[in-house]
């Protein structure tokens, strides 16, 4: 698992980098966390001004969700200012107890007992003095070794900066999904043929999709096409 | 967050780095981007000897450390990253107890290297020590999220160079100046004849060039070539 989690931090970044979708990015998160040993993975989105935790977005089970939900940990803005305050990753067990209410700390431990979980980590994200949220990662034995911290800290804050830009960036819809598709295909070395084969369409259909994806682009070649669709983020990377 | 964005490609371009010189230059021009332009890669593995990979320090800098001690296996500072994996600053290093001389060794650095603070990442393997990276500057960026950052890039950075040691001189896989300027043509849709037109060149050359680019890539087909070195900003997007 050791060596194993390094190649997954590698194609992660490429994961998140080339996602074309926050669900997309949240997935690849998720992907490498669980390589860490962190089975479960969430997102919490900052609201504007205050600190305090507005979404949700992750794996929990949807009564576990609720539960959280119920138990106010949106609300408690004392415990997302120490989260967000310590500006790196934190320990589960580094949050003092006191940050609690007890309706949360039961929360806490019914979930820990339910999900079997060992040890949490608490990753803030901020970009420069703006706070963008945290990602809440636990598992019934993970890797929490400062190298290990170190790279969760790094890959949740590519995560963050990737879902703000998809939010913020329109362009992608440049392309029909399927012209994007294609597109994609061809520049992994794919003919016609073999794009047509890959998406059960024929391989002038395939090339149809090009054409007017050349259109789009303005472009006279295919090179060109892949080219600019990668300068415009119109495909993934 | 622009500077996330560059460490994830450093990352991606791990994987066509022909050198170990290149690598450390490419990881030193991250790191200098932040303010730490000093750096110095210690390989140090268990019952070794301490032996240098890369440093940009001059001679006399790199002999009045060994004066100070520092290349034996006792040195408290040098001990203190063998034995911990938590990565500590140059202020926190300073506050290790030293001898008088070698305290005066560390202020004679910083004061000929124009050095203010800095960190040391312990470099490990399945818990077991590999060496050390240092990287110091006047007035580096001390915040966590790049102390995350640079402590990850340090780890593959440190992982690869190890590689590379290993392989021995396989093929470079970077790609020459003519064969980019080759591939920057192609993906604005020039043709072999156009390509050799403006770089008086044979069609053949500019093919051959081409075709070099496509092997050192791994891929198969011209698209692919530039998606790919697009993708690894080999070339601009």
């Amino acid at each position: 698992m050791m060596s194993n989690c390094w190649v997954t931090t590698t194609s992660a970044i490429d994961d998140i980098e080339g996602a074309r979708s926050p669900q997309a990015v949240w997935a690849a998160m998720s992907a490498v966390a669980a390589a860490f040993g962190f089975e479960q993975a969430f997102v919490l989105r900052a609201g504007d001004g205050e600190p305090r935790f507005s979404t949700l977005h992750g794996t929990l089970q949807t009564d576990l969700a609720e539960a959280f939900v119920q138990a106010g940990f949106a609300g408690n803005a004392a415990l997302a200012k120490y989260i967000l305050d310590a500006r790196r990753p934190l320990v589960t067990d580094d949050v003092p107890s006191d940050l609690f209410t007890e309706a949360q700390r039961q929360a806490l431990e019914t979930t820990r007992a339910k999900l079997c979980i060992g040890a949490g980590l608490i990753v803030p994200v901020q970009n420069g003095e703006a706070n963008l949220g945290a990602l809440l990662l636990a598992g019934r034995d993970p890797m929490t070794t400062p190298i290990a911290r170190s790279a969760l800290h790094f890959l949740a804050q590519l995560a963050f900066t990737r879902v703000t830009f998809l939010e913020g960036k329109r362009e992608v819809e440049l392309l029909s999904p399927r012209e994007a598709e294609c597109l994609r295909l061809s520049a992994h070395g794919n003919t016609d043929g073999d794009i047509g084969r890959k998406l059960g369409i024929s391989a002038r259909t395939a090339r149809f999709h090009i054409e007017n994806a050349k259109k789009k682009l303005g472009v006279a070649t295919r090179v060109q096409a892949v080219a600019e669709a990668l300068r415009r983020k119109a495909i993934a990377a | 967050m622009e500077r996330i964005v560059d460490a994830a490609r450093f990352v991606r371009r791990l994987g066509v780095i022909g050198g170990r010189d290149e690598l450390w230059a490419q990881f030193k021009a991250i790191a200098a981007q932040h303010g730490f332009t000093f750096l110095t890669v210690l390989k140090a593995p268990e019952g070794e000897p301490i032996s240098l990979v890369h440093t940009n320090a001059p001679a006399e800098v790199i002999a009045a450390f060994d004066g100070g001690g520092y290349s034996a296996d006792d040195h408290p500072v040098l001990s203190r990253a063998f034995d911990q994996i938590e990565p500590f600053s140059r202020d926190e290093a300073k506050a290790t107890e030293l001898t008088a001389q070698q305290g005066n060794v560390l202020a004679y650095v910083g004061d000929t290297l124009g050095i203010t603070n800095g960190w040391t990442f312990p470099i490990t393997k399945d818990g077991v020590r590999e060496g050390i990276v240092v990287i110091a500057g006047a007035k580096p960026d001390m915040s966590p999220v790049l102390r995350s950052m640079l402590h990850l890039l340090a780890h593959l950075a440190f992982q690869k160079s190890e590689t590379l040691a290993e392989g021995g001189k396989s093929e470079s896989r970077t790609l020459t100046a003519r064969e980019l300027e080759c591939l920057r043509w192609v993906a604005v849709g020039k043709t072999d004849s156009e390509i050799a037109v403006i770089l008086s060149i044979k069609p053949r050359t500019a093919r051959f060039h081409i075709e070099n680019a496509k092997r050192k890539l791994g891929v198969a087909t011209r698209v692919q070539a530039v998606a790919e070195a697009m993708r690894l900003q080999t070339i601009a997007a």
